[in-house]
């Protein structure tokens, strides 16, 4: 046995990656295993243009915009993940061969690439409030710290206005926002006409706090704003975990082993024996450390913890945040163009709050849809595809889509494993759903107040907020399946979670900048041991 | 297929389509593998008589939306827009500053052409 490393962490998502950093920066060594997979021609392809270029220059583009196959552009498919841009596909691969899930009523996303899901991200930066971080069972002093740090660490540009309770937009030293586009400041600015109504309502419209630079910092540049955000993966100016691991990688205190598909883990006399796939030749690996970090998704954790465990065969608690999307049309907007600077990233975050106290608050997430190709649409209205085309072309500068997530508890979801397979549930109750439906419409009401007509109201089923966790909540006694306040597996000695497993609540602010600061607070309470 | 692939680019986008075009709409019809002989006379029938597609596009949307001239016709659609060349065709310009009226009226001229082609769509 070669000499064990002090930690391996499992995973290169943002948790894994922001683990690792503060571990490495900390003095520890650590391996990173990760199945990591990965094109060659992932993150080569410079894209120095920008959308409306990539468009009319060249001679053909359908690799780039379409991709090879066929069967995607046919496939009636809405489930997670369908939509990615064929550059970003490599995200999903490799999923449902090595990670095969059995459900009728939830639909996850899962990744297996280098970065994990933070490759297609959408930025968005969002802090708990007390009575959040409580209710999820993290301790706020502790997050509020871990998001500053954080937020210095990765950078992020938001603004100071009604929304920044709820976003980044407090936290000290953050850049500029993004420039808006003419969809977003129409809405802004009906927003404004509106305030005091609103605002009387528990709405509350902002400016996202988004994990992207609007300055440069640490050699990455400034976003360029090149419309390519559901395309390019070659712009540092967004946070992705492939940034910090690239710096990471030359450490000599990091060990990135990619290809490694981990199957499970023991724990012996203070040494943990980490088991994996070489994904090369599929041949059966392992490797040692003192301290196991777990931070492969709430879902691949549990697929680990109970792989594992002696009771393999016990369900866990799931929860994930019911998403629902609601194109519209803004009316003034139509037939003009977005302006110089148009952004396919959220440009605008809609916060309900309706007792004012910061807790319980639904998200809308307001995109411009303009970077994204005519195809997809034009079988939406029953016309022919002239007349379609014709329409949706002027429709284009004048499409909004609202994402709306909703907060949730534990209770809901369910998750398994036989001993071959892993299997999910997710249902609520009538009472819920009623809440929900109540909270989209008062959602689809602010909208038709901020000068949109709302198309209809899309559901694209359970899972699709791509935001999980619950599965191994946090508990006070030993109970098994769950982790002391340390992020520690209980029942082990050594093994720590640093994804959302523990989270025994989903407030409907984006939750990604939270993962990334509870993964910092397990490294960083580990290296002060 | 060449001469199917003519067709619905020219209905589409008011052109012929490039050689890299044909090549690969030959090639995702392949690999789609639509179910032989299904909608067969109906193909036939545009082929011999392209300038019916309009109509024919028209009530196929409304009454048969999953029918494979559809999708044969999204496929070319898919392709041509990734097309530099007809790139201004499907972007939102600056010549455009067309609004509700224009939109109304579009609209209009499909629903008759609906009409008109669901008269064909009864033969065929």
């Amino acid at each position: 046995m070669s000499e064990p490393f002090d930690f391996i962490v499992v995973g290169s998502g943002p948790c894994g990656a922001i683990a690792a950093n503060t571990l490495v920066s900390g003095g520890a060594r650590v391996q990173m295993l990760d199945a990591g997979i990965l094109p060659e021609d992932a993150f080569s392809s410079s894209t120095k243009t920008n959308y409306e270029q990539k468009r009319k220059e060249g001679i053909s583009n359908s690799d780039y915009f379409l991709g090879n196959d066929a069967a995607d552009l046919l496939s009636d498919d809405i489930s997670t993940g369908a939509q990615l841009t064929p550059s970003r596909k490599f995200m999903v691969s490799r999923v449902r061969e090595l990670l095969p899930l059995l459900s009728d009523s939830f639909f996850p996303m899962e990744s297996l690439s280098y970065g994990g899901l933070g490759n297609g991200w959408g930025l968005g930066c969002c802090v708990f409030s007390e009575a959040e971080l409580k209710r999820c069972g993290l301790d706020p002093q502790k997050m509020h710290l871990a998001y500053k740090e954080v937020a210095e660490l990765i950078g992020i540009s938001g603004a100071d206005d009604d929304a920044a309770q709820y976003t980044c937009g407090k936290l000290q030293g953050i850049m500029k926002p993004l420039q808006m586009d003419r969809n977003a400041s129409g809405l802004l600015n009906a927003y404004t006409g509106k305030r005091a109504d609103l605002n009387r309502k528990g709405f509350y419209l902002g400016r996202p706090s988004l994990a992207l630079l609007t300055e440069p910092k640490d050699n990455r540049s400034a976003y360029r704003y090149d419309d390519l955000d559901f395309y390019s993966n070659d712009d540092t100016s967004a946070w992705r975990p492939r940034v910090m691991l690239e710096k990471l990688k030359g450490n000599a205190n990091f060990n990135y082993s990619g290809n490694a598909f981990v199957k499970g883990y023991s724990e012996n006399e203070g040494i943990i024996r980490v088991s994996y796939t070489d994904l090369r030749d599929s041949s059966e690996k392992e490797a040692f450390c003192r301290k196991l970090i777990l931070a492969s998704g709430t879902l691949g954790t549990a697929r680990l913890v109970l792989r594992s465990s002696e009771k393999r065969d016990s369900a866990l608690p799931l929860i994930c945040n019911p998403y629902y999307y609601i194109p519209s049309i803004q009316w003034r907007m139509i037939g003009k163009g977005l302006g110089e600077k148009p952004v396919g990233l959220a440009q605008l975050s809609l916060f309900e709050d309706r007792d004012n106290k910061n807790e319980d608050v639904a998200m809308g997430s307001i995109y411009s849809y303009h970077s994204l190709m005519l195809y997809r649409l034009i079988l939406q209205a029953p016309l022919d595809m002239r007349s379609s085309a014709k329409i949706f072309r002027n429709l284009l500068p004048a499409l909004t889509i609202f994402g709306i997530h909703h907060p949730e508890s534990a209770g809901s979801g369910r998750f398994q494993y036989n001993g071959k397979a892993f299997s999910a549930s997710y249902e609520h109750n009538d009472e819920m759903n009623a809440q929900v439906i109540k909270r989209n419409k008062r959602f689809v009401s602010v909208i038709k107040k901020l000068g949109c007509y709302p198309v209809r109201t899309v559901d694209p089923g359970f899972g699709a907020s791509i935001h999980y966790a619950g599965t191994l909540p946090f508990a006070e006694g030993e109970e098994p399946f769950s982790l002391d306040p340390t992020g520690r597996l209980h029942g082990s000695k050594n093994i720590y979670v640093a994804d959302g497993s523990g989270f025994r609540y989903l407030p409907a602010k984006g939750l990604t900048f939270s993962l990334m600061a509870w993964a910092h607070v397990v490294a960083k309470n580990l290296i002060s041991k | 297929m060449r001469k199917e692939a003519f067709i619905y680019s020219r209905y589409l986008c008011g052109n012929d389509p490039s050689n890299e075009v044909i090549s690969c709409y030959e090639s995702f019809v392949h690999k789609a593998a639509f179910e032989a002989g299904k909608e067969k006379c109906l193909q036939n029938f545009i082929v011999t008589f392209p300038f019916i597609l309009p109509v024919l596009d028209a009530a196929l949307a409304f009454f048969r939306p999953r029918s494979i001239v559809r999708k044969k016709l999204l496929l070319m659609f898919a392709l041509l827009e990734c097309q530099p060349e007809h790139a201004d065709k499907f972007m939102p310009g600056t010549d455009q500053n067309r609004g509700g009226v224009y939109l109304f009226f579009t609209g209009t001229w499909a629903i008759v052409k609906l009409m008109a082609g669901s008269i064909f769509l009864v033969f065929l």
